[in-house]
């Protein structure tokens, strides 16, 4: 009865946002997934004996797969890297049964980031840019300040309504 | 508030020595559904009124069940319902309300209950049979006094059931369980903080950790009340809560728990000492608000924004 839940305002809000990541001293297991190298925030160094993968390592796709699936209540995740990349493993690491208190989120790189197009429903790679075309459907899309936890994504919508089929029409 | 409902005692039993099960019945018109760790509050003698856990299959439309701990040392609203309550007499109870749902993503139950803390477990187990979700009971109680429901239990469960006959090694339970886990506890106070403090120690964020306490009001010495909006001025006997002197003189606080959990009934008070007896109020919330389903006044006056 007592989950307070709603004692996280911040989570309405319709943009992300990126809280300071400490280390989880209450935490048995602290589990790193990195981009790079170069996207290991400081803060990793203090950590106990921690387990890190890195995406430009091989195997790394198996090997998350592998420590997700074994991973036991008591560890803590610590993402690292562009926006597009913290929000697909956070997605993963949900899914595996990984609660959104047992993750921490750092976007230690500027890059790219995951937009929904509204017109055909794919979710696409994107750099930081404001407006762009949709890879699939060709729609001029507008990047809205929105963004889909559970996609992980920005919303994009039709710059101009009064063209929404942009270049192709089919 | 929800308007309350008027059932039949339909069959009693007892199913330990001092465990009694009724089974009630609408008087009229369907009863209200529920799920799985609701409890209704049962309107006693003297504008009290005792909350239990259903333990009734969900599914099961046109019964509740409860059962009830006879307690020793209370208010005598359990006394009432093991030794005055008969077959064909009318109870009024507030409709189903929940504080102690099932998680609706967790991958793994874990279950513990001490003693009459089976309660809510009773309809849990039938709504995790239903969902073919994956659950474990552990089961503290003292044989042939508090083990209610333990040979059903057996039968149904098989190796899902673990019981005991005293504290059970908690870090046991609770180490090294997939992500997807989530676990319950209902009891005595002392194991449900041992259950937090374990969970804790093992690295166990609190979202995975749910409780329900059953403590009810317990009495104290009385104290005058002073209602600063309305003028009025009250006597809060030694045996009766705070928030039943208020309904006593016809003020409708908001309520479900009436023990201290859920926060529902909170009020500010102005004057006077308080002892605070809740789980819910930080001790700086405390400073300014009281829950008067449990905490009372321990000076002489105490004075409430009402």
């Amino acid at each position: 009865m007592t989950d307070r839940h709603s004692a996280a305002p911040d989570r309405l809000h319709s943009l992300p946002r990126y809280r300071q990541p400490h280390p989880r001293e209450a935490a048995s297991r602290h589990i790193v997934v990195m981009q790079s190298a170069a996207a290991c925030a400081s803060f990793a160094g203090e950590l106990q004996q921690p387990l890190v993968l890195n995406e430009q390592n091989s195997n790394f796709g198996a090997r998350l797969h592998q420590v997700l699936g074994s991973a036991t209540v008591g560890s803590h995740l610590y993402i690292m890297g562009d926006e597009a990349f913290v929000w697909r493993i956070h997605a993963q690491a949900r899914a595996a049964g990984m609660e959104d208190d047992e993750i921490d989120i750092t976007r230690s790189i500027v890059g790219q980031r995951l937009v929904y197009c509204v017109h055909c429903g794919l979710t696409q790679v994107c750099g930081p840019e404001p407006l762009m075309t949709c890879v699939r459907c060709r729609v001029g899309l507008e990047v809205r300040e929105h963004f889909s936890r559970r996609l992980g994504a920005y919303l994009g919508v039709c710059t101009n309504p009064d063209q929404p089929f942009a270049g192709v029409r089919p | 508030m929800s308007r309350a409902l008027k059932v039949r005692v339909s069959a009693a039993k007892m199913l330990t020595p001092v465990v009694r099960e009724l089974t009630l019945e609408p008087c009229t018109g369907p009863l209200p559904g529920f799920s799985a760790g609701s409890h209704v509050q049962v309107h006693l003698p003297g504008n009290a009124r005792n909350a239990y856990s259903l333990t009734s299959d969900p599914s099961d439309s046109l019964h509740y069940r409860i059962a009830v701990r006879l307690q020793e040392a209370s208010r005598g609203g359990s006394h009432y319902l093991h030794r005055h309550v008969e077959v064909g007499d009318t109870l009024q109870i507030s409709p189903p309300a929940n504080l102690f749902a099932l998680h609706s993503t967790a991958s793994l139950h874990i279950l513990i209950a001490g003693g009459i803390g089976i309660t809510p477990f009773m309809a849990h187990i039938a709504e995790l049979e239903r969902r073919q979700a994956n659950f474990e009971l552990h089961y503290l109680y003292r044989p042939g006094l508090s083990d209610a429901y333990v040979q059903p239990l057996q039968q149904r469960l098989g190796s899902r059931l673990h019981t005991y006959s005293c504290r059970p090694d908690l870090s046991k339970i609770l180490r090294d369980r997939p992500l997807g886990s989530h676990v319950y506890t209902c009891g005595p106070q002392p194991l449900i903080d041992a259950v937090q403090q374990q969970a804790k120690a093992l690295g166990w964020p609190r979202v995975r950790v749910h409780w329900e306490a059953f403590k009810g009001a317990t009495p104290g010495q009385a104290f005058d009340l002073q209602l600063l909006r309305s003028g009025q001025r009250l006597r809060v006997g030694a045996d009766q809560s705070l928030l039943e002197a208020l309904e006593s003189a016809g003020l409708q606080i908001p309520n479900l728990c009436r023990g201290g959990v859920c926060g529902q009934c909170v009020t500010r008070h102005v004057r006077g000492e308080i002892e605070h007896r809740d789980s819910f109020l930080s001790p700086s919330e405390q400073a300014e608000f009281l829950m008067p389903c449990v905490s009372r006044g321990c000076g002489p006056c105490v004075s409430l924004d009402l």
